[in-house]
This record gives C-alpha cells, structure tokens and sequence, in this order.
C-alpha cells in the first residue's frame, strides 16, 4: 500500500514532467506538371524584350527550364541555345547582347553590373553582340556553352543581358542616363555522371502577428541539394475555429537559393483571419520538386524579450512550488515523527 | 487523521521513496527554465524537436531522360521592359535633398507560363560632374530609389522595396505567382540627398535596370 503511494506519487510527478510531444506529420505530394501555353505576342509598344527559344525536350514540364537556360555538362561538351529579340518601339532599337556574371544571395538572384566576368560568361558566345531592329521587328540570337576541359566542378550563374544602348543626356542640371536591359538567366552546373540532386527541406512552420495585427505565416527552408531552386508556393490553413479553412495564400515572393542557402518564406494571411490554432499546409515548388508540410500553428504577436511568462511555463512553476511544499511538508513530519520516536 | 498516519508511517521505508520524490521534484524544477526558453514568446508549435528538424523534405518525380542536346522550340511572348533612357532630376543646393522621377518603368512578361516571376534590380554609378573630384562627385549611396506603389495588370503580384542606390545592383521589384500575361508599372522617384561640400554644375549618372 504504502509502496504503491509513493510509486503513485513518481508516476504522478514523472507524468506531469513528460507532457507535450506532438507528432510530426509530413507528406510529400506529387508533382503538378506545368506547361507554356503556346502564344506568340510581338513585345508590347515602347519596349524591348527576350525570350528563349530552345529548351530541352528532357525539360519539357519544368516552367524553370521554359524561361532560364538550365543544364548539366560534363566538360568539353558544347550546347546551343537560341534567344528571340523583339523591338517593340516606334523606333529603330540599338541593342546590345551579352553574357554577365550573376550570384544568389539573399533569396535573389542578382546579376552584376555592367559586363562582369566570370568563369561561365568565358564559355558562352553570343552570335550578334549588336543587333539593330526596325520598329515591330525581331530577330534571333545564338547563345553557344562550351564547358572547356578543366571547368570546376558545380553549378555556375550568369546571365545573357539584352539592354538598350545608352544616350547620353544633356542637360543644365541633374541627368540621370538610364541603362536598361532585360535578361535570361543562367544555371549552368558542371560534372560528369549523375547530376547533382535538387532537394529542400521545410524545417519549420510558424504563425505571428505584425506590429499591424496582419497575420503572417513563415515557413524555414534549406536548399539541401546540388541544384539552385527557385521556391514559390502556398500555404493552405484548415481546422480553424468552428472548423474553418482559409486560403490558399500565395508566398509573398519567390526565392532563389544556392545550395546549402536557407530562408524563411513569408505568407500573408488577411487581417481579417480569426485568431486560435490552425492546421497549417505548406505546398512549395521548384521546377518540378515539391514539399509539402503541416504542422499547427498560433498566431499571436512575436515578443522580443521574455517580460511575461506564459500559461505554460505558470503552470509548470506552480506544480514545481507545490511539489516542493509536498516535499517540506513530508520532511517536517518525518522528523516530528523521529524526535516523538526517540527515547526520552 | 489519516493523511497523517500515512506520513509516519511512510517514513520508515521513507528514505526511498522521499529520494524518489526529492529527485523527480528536483528534475521538475529543472524543467520549468528549460521549458520556459523551449517554448517561447514565438508562440508556435512547431512539430520537429529541437535541433533536429525536419518537417518535409522535397520529392521528384521520376527522372526523364537526361539527354539534353534535344531541344524543342518554345512559342510564347517575351519578357520586355519598357522605361526612359534619361531623366531630369531638377536642381538643388548643397545640403538639400533633390527629389524627381525617373519615368514610368513597365515590365511585362508574356512568356504565358504558371507561376512566372521576374525579378528587377537597380545599380547606379555616382553623379559626377566636370573632372569628376571628389568635389564633384555625389556618391550613389546619397541617393535613394523608390519604386513607389506598383500597379499591374494580368494575375501577378509585385512588391517593391525602397533601396539606396550604389554600384551592386539590389532588387527594387520582385514579381511573383504570375499567370498568363500580365504588366507591371512603376515610377520610380528618386531622393539625392546632395553633400554639403559638392560644387556647382551638371551632374550626370548613369543608372541601370535589370530585369530577369
């Protein structure tokens, strides 16, 4: 009896001391294949653009392979792509083509200024550096990769530039010449055998409030693979109270991320969302990779400093205290016991 | 009477069962900073345990083939961009902040694809003027970028982000989940904040756009 009291009492305290672990859920989706609905539209009025022409049949489903030359050589390989360049100025355009360096910082992928060397742009060739067209016109480019013998290993970024040629202007006070051009990105990774896999991980899905009261769910992701990603997606919120559903809300912007980069994605739910716990759904995509992740969320307001306690750690402090007022209480008494026990 | 009696006689097989209580209460009180740190004021549940941490991890479907010197041809529109070659800022004098819009920048993106995105960076040289001293030179970092509200057409949406200007291009326009065709449009307006030491005279820069 007095044995299975005290066993009582561990279990009880042991229990109290394991609380909370709720279980992970997670579950990969197939993929949903995406398509470039065929249209050809001339460059609209008062503008220049650019379009790749040839993609590889291998990735014909990939909307990333439909607007960036992406590719994986092996060296002393040579591939060619062409580009479309349409005029759609009143005006006889002057363009200028040409390779750029380009890096992933950030969650962007940024090409440098200017023509700025790197090993990638040393491969490509563009066939017309300078291209005139009449107004409505177009023409195409030939953009050559050849990956020399000796290349590094990895995935390498740049970017094909078509871009206005400069006026100078002329004028009495603050001139501003403005330089524009639009691109093609490149992601060119380098290696013989297997490419390199490209994976991301969703390690955690949270919900706060902005100093605004609009709610904003974030989710960690870290590029694990050896392929650049472009992420965009959705988070779908479900098991609300009075079992309502929200969204599908789109990620407020893409994210480029170079392997071994992390970030977290942002989603912005409205600020008329109920406040209480959600089933959280996050579906992101690049190319055709996805992940999907749920887990439950709480929005309240993100405090930086720990100024108040929570209900949980009050309840965790008041079981403490009484535990120990227990343990006082029965040392008090066993020694009252002792001393009424000893001989006089 | 009874709660009593169980004390006393509970403390003779007491010392194990008190040390079994005294090192389960111990722990608990151990806890309770543990817990307070583990859960806190971020408010979320996350469902990984700390540290290691993986809610999901990303799938493909099954590889095609990998040849990649067959291509198909694409038919789709361009992304173009449509903005100014020069801008007027006005005039100002040292120490003051001139303000001016570089004229209406659009980008459009026809490429008709789910999911298109565009990103759009800026990058500026300084304002230089005569022999380009440091007198005459306002660096770009004294000059600030603002895409000011975007307005778009099509399904796309567009966030623009407020930058100072300097030779490393930043991103002003960041387009997202766009489907179809759709158009973005913004002027951008231009804040230089001209240094007490610069001389007079025509400054010129050159200012550059990027868009991909």
């Amino acid at each position: 009896m007095r044995r299975s009291i005290s066993f009582t009492m561990f279990a009880l305290v042991a229990g109290i001391l394991s609380l909370l672990s709720p279980a992970a859920s997670a579950a990969t989706s197939a993929t949903s294949a995406t398509s470039a609905s065929p249209a050809t539209t001339p460059a609209p009025h008062g503008s220049f653009g650019v379009r790749l022409v040839d993609v590889p049949v291998s990735e014909e489903g990939n909307s990333r392979a439909l607007r960036y030359i992406i590719d994986y050589l092996p060296t002393g390989s040579v591939i060619h792509r062409r580009i479309l360049i349409a005029n759609g100025e009143a005006r006889t355009a002057h363009l200028t083509v040409y390779a750029d360096a380009a890096y992933i910082s950030d969650g962007l992928f940024i090409g440098y200024a200017g023509a700025t060397p790197n090993e990638l742009t040393r491969w490509v060739s563009v066939q017309h550096r300078a291209v005139t067209l009449a107004p409505g016109a177009s023409v195409t480019d030939m953009i050559t990769i050849r990956v020399p013998r000796g290349a590094t290993r990895g995935e390498h970024y740049g970017v094909i530039w078509v871009q206005s040629a400069k006026i100078r202007a002329r004028g009495p006070e603050f001139g501003v010449t403005e330089v524009n051009r639009v691109g093609i990105r490149l992601y060119l990774a380098v290696g013989r055998g297997g490419a390199p896999p490209t994976s991301f991980d969703i390690t955690s899905i949270t919900g706060r409030l902005t100093t605004v009261g609009q709610p904003v769910i974030v989710a960690h992701v870290n590029n694990t693979g050896g392929r650049a990603i472009d992420l965009s997606g959705s988070v779908r919120l479900t098991g609300g109270p009075g079992r309502t559903s929200a969204g599908p809300f789109p990620v407020q912007r893409i994210v480029t991320l170079a392997p071994g980069q992390s970030w977290n994605m942002t989603f912005a739910a409205p600020k008329s969302l109920p406040e209480g716990a959600w089933r959280a759904t996050v579906t992101l995509k690049s190319g055709l990779t996805t992940a999907t992740a749920t887990t439950t969320i709480r929005f309240t307001t993100t405090v930086v400093a720990q100024a108040a306690l929570s209900e949980m750690q009050l309840i965790w402090l008041a079981l403490g205290g009484l535990v120990a007022v227990l343990l006082i209480a029965m040392g008090w008494y066993a020694w009252q016991h002792r001393r009424r026990q000893m001989p006089a | 009477m009874g709660a009593l009696e169980l004390f006393t006689r509970g403390t003779k097989m007491g010392k194990s069962a008190f040390s079994i209580l005294a090192v389960a209460a111990i722990g608990g009180l151990a806890l309770v900073p543990a817990v307070a740190s583990a859960g806190t004021a971020a408010t979320a549940r996350t469902a990984a345990p700390a540290g290691s941490a993986v809610l999901a991890r990303s799938s493909d479907p099954g590889a095609g083939d990998p040849d990649t010197t067959v291509t198909f041809t694409v038919t789709s529109g361009e992304l173009s961009m449509s903005a100014p070659v020069s801008a007027n800022l006005g005039s100002g004098a040292p120490g003051t902040t001139i303000n001016g819009n570089l004229g209406a920048v659009t980008v459009t993106d026809d490429r008709a694809l789910l999911e298109a995105s565009w990103t759009t960076v800026a990058a500026s040289t300084d304002w230089t003027t005569g022999g380009a001293t440091p007198a005459e030179t306002i660096p770009a970092t004294d000059v600030g970028y603002d895409p000011g509200s975007i307005t778009t057409t099509g399904t796309i949406s567009v966030t623009g982000t407020p930058i100072t200007l300097s030779g490393t291009a930043a991103a002003v326009a960041t387009a997202t989940d766009g489907v179809g065709d759709n158009t973005a449009s913004w002027n951008p307006a231009l804040a230089v904040a001209v240094p007490a030491g610069a001389v007079g005279g025509a400054y010129t820069a050159t200012l550059t756009q990027s868009v991909s």
